[in-house]
């Protein structure tokens, strides 16, 4: 049949404009219909990374502060430790020094301590955690040191996942349906300019428009077999947007003078 | 091999429609005008073309020319006045653009094969057989498999010839189609369509500034100036 030789002759002449096209498509048009299921595992992952517990540690500056971080951070089951920059030790140490004991006052604490923020595995667990802490207690002596509580996640991390959550799902969308008007739209004007070029030579009329029909119905087939294969539904609103764009699309290259 | 030139009934003469004789006319225009903007391009146009006639449409750059043609293959449309397609079911009109509009990433051979059609040629390997025997005639059968963006001037215009002729058009539509042919491609081209005017009645309809070329050829020229039709009658060369 003359449309689908002219298509697939147009594919072929442009074979890398083509296929960064249809793989756009398919990604774009896929990711709108398993967007949930995406963005639920995308979440989960990004909180197994981004929530490790830690824990707030006050070292007294009469022991090595530093081959005890050393130690530390060879330990297995011990993400990372990093010392606690001093002017932030004051505003800390109230509030954990209050969850520990309440007779305990800043005053007592001096400046001799030095803090230590220890970052657990996320693996690890509760037993695992309190084995470590017994074992820091009895590095440095128990008068030495006092301990805050185990944290599961600190501000800033939860802040970037919100901020994914809010922000970051909406800059992929834009940024690959912009990356995808702009294949498209190249795309299509091929396909155009070439069929109001032929079209002279023919006897029939409207080979730009069948051949865009042909190109919508193949690649919805493209989009659709990902979700029969992985889901064995079809999410006919991202097929419909798809459709609509394509549509858009060729009522826009239509008003355009080609000859 | 069957040759195109055989397969229909031989007419000796040229059909002499110039005078308006009894044929309907296949296009008829009354009171064209078509302005672009505040240009007047063509104003107030009346003319007749029946089937079978060759036509020069000759007249300096800018007399209207280009907007004639592109009225007859309905790539504009008038601003005013009545233009009407008569003849056959589906007049098919092949134009041989001024600027040629060929496939510039595609090579000559692809470039004509824009032409096919099933319901004509039935085959693919009889309209092959006549793409040989036309690019034969024009001596360009070495250089089919050449990317057009990098032919020269003559082997373009030999593309854009051939394509629309193997369309095998009722009316060829040609503008400055031998701007950049010397006179001996230019006689070639003129004998081909000649022989397809007289044997299958084809018209053509062909714009050219250059009137020495016309001299030497027969046909009707219509002469424009400044969106005007200004003379029209017989070539003294026959
Ligand atoms: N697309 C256009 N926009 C504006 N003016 C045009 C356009 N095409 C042609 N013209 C003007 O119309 C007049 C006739 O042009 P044209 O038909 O191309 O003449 P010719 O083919 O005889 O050289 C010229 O003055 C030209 O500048
Ligand atoms: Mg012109």
């Amino acid at each position: 049949m003359f449309y689908v030789e002219h298509i697939i002759n147009i594919l072929k002449r442009t074979i890398f404009l083509s296929l960064a096209f249809m793989i756009t498509t398919m990604f774009l048009f896929n990711y709108l219909a398993f967007r949930t299921d995406i963005e639920s595992k995308i979440n989960h992952f990004v909180a197994s990374k981004i929530a490790k517990p830690h824990f707030f540690g006050l070292i007294d500056n009469k022991v090595n502060v530093q081959a005890v971080r050393r130690k530390l951070v060879g330990l297995p089951g011990i993400a990372g430790v990093s010392t606690v920059d001093d002017t932030k030790i004051k505003a800390k140490v109230s509030s954990i020094i209050s969850g520990l004991d309440e007779s305990l006052s800043y005053d007592d604490m001096k400046l001799s301590y030095s803090g230590l923020k220890i970052i657990f595995d996320p693996e690890i667990r509760n037993k695992g955690q309190t084995l470590l802490r017994n074992y820091l207690v009895r590095l440095v002596g128990e008068d030495n040191v006092i301990l805050g509580p185990v944290l599961s996640s600190n501000r800033q991390d939860s802040t970037t996942s919100k901020w994914i959550r809010g922000w970051g799902y909406l800059f992929v969308l834009v940024s690959l349906s912009v990356f995808w008007l702009m294949l498209t739209s190249q795309f299509v004007y091929r396909v155009f300019f070439e069929s109001k070029v032929i079209e002279k030579f023919k006897r029939t009329n409207y080979v730009a428009e069948k051949s865009c029909l042909i190109l919508v119905c193949s690649l919805s087939l493209i989009i659709v077999l990902p979700q029969l294969m992985i889901k064995g539904t079809v999410d006919l609103i991202s097929l419909g947007v798809f459709a609509l764009s394509m549509f858009l699309m060729t009522i826009l290259f239509n008003t355009k003078k080609w000859i | 091999m069957q040759q195109m030139y055989s397969n229909n009934k031989i007419r000796t003469k040229r059909s002499m429609t110039g005078n308006g004789l009894a044929k309907p006319p296949l296009f008829s225009l009354e009171n064209i005008s078509v302005t672009y903007g505040r240009i007047k391009a063509l104003s107030e146009i009346n003319l007749k073309i029946s089937k079978g006639e060759m036509i020069f449409l000759t007249g300096p750059s800018g007399s209207g020319k280009t907007t004639l043609l592109k009225l007859l293959t309905k790539d504009i449309k008038q601003t005013s006045g009545k233009l009407s397609f008569h003849g056959p079911d589906k007049l098919f009109v092949a134009p041989v653009y001024q600027d040629l509009k060929l496939l510039e990433n595609q090579t000559v051979e692809e470039n004509l094969w824009c032409a096919y059609d099933k319901k004509i040629y039935g085959t693919k390997k009889y309209f092959a057989s006549e793409v040989k025997e036309l690019t034969h005639l024009l001596a360009m059968q070495n250089r089919m498999d050449l990317k057009v963006s990098l032919a020269n001037g003559g082997l373009r215009h030999k593309t854009a010839f051939l394509r629309a002729l193997l369309t095998r058009p009722d009316v060829l539509i040609a503008d400055e189609l031998t701007a950049s042919l010397d006179y001996d491609n230019a006689r070639k081209m003129y004998d081909i369509l000649n022989l397809l005017n007289v044997k299958r009645g084809l018209t053509v309809i062909w714009a050219t500034h250059n009137r020495d070329l016309i001299n030497k050829f027969s046909g009707k020229i219509i002469h424009l100036d400044n969106g005007r039709i200004i003379h029209s009658g017989q070539s003294c060369f026959m």
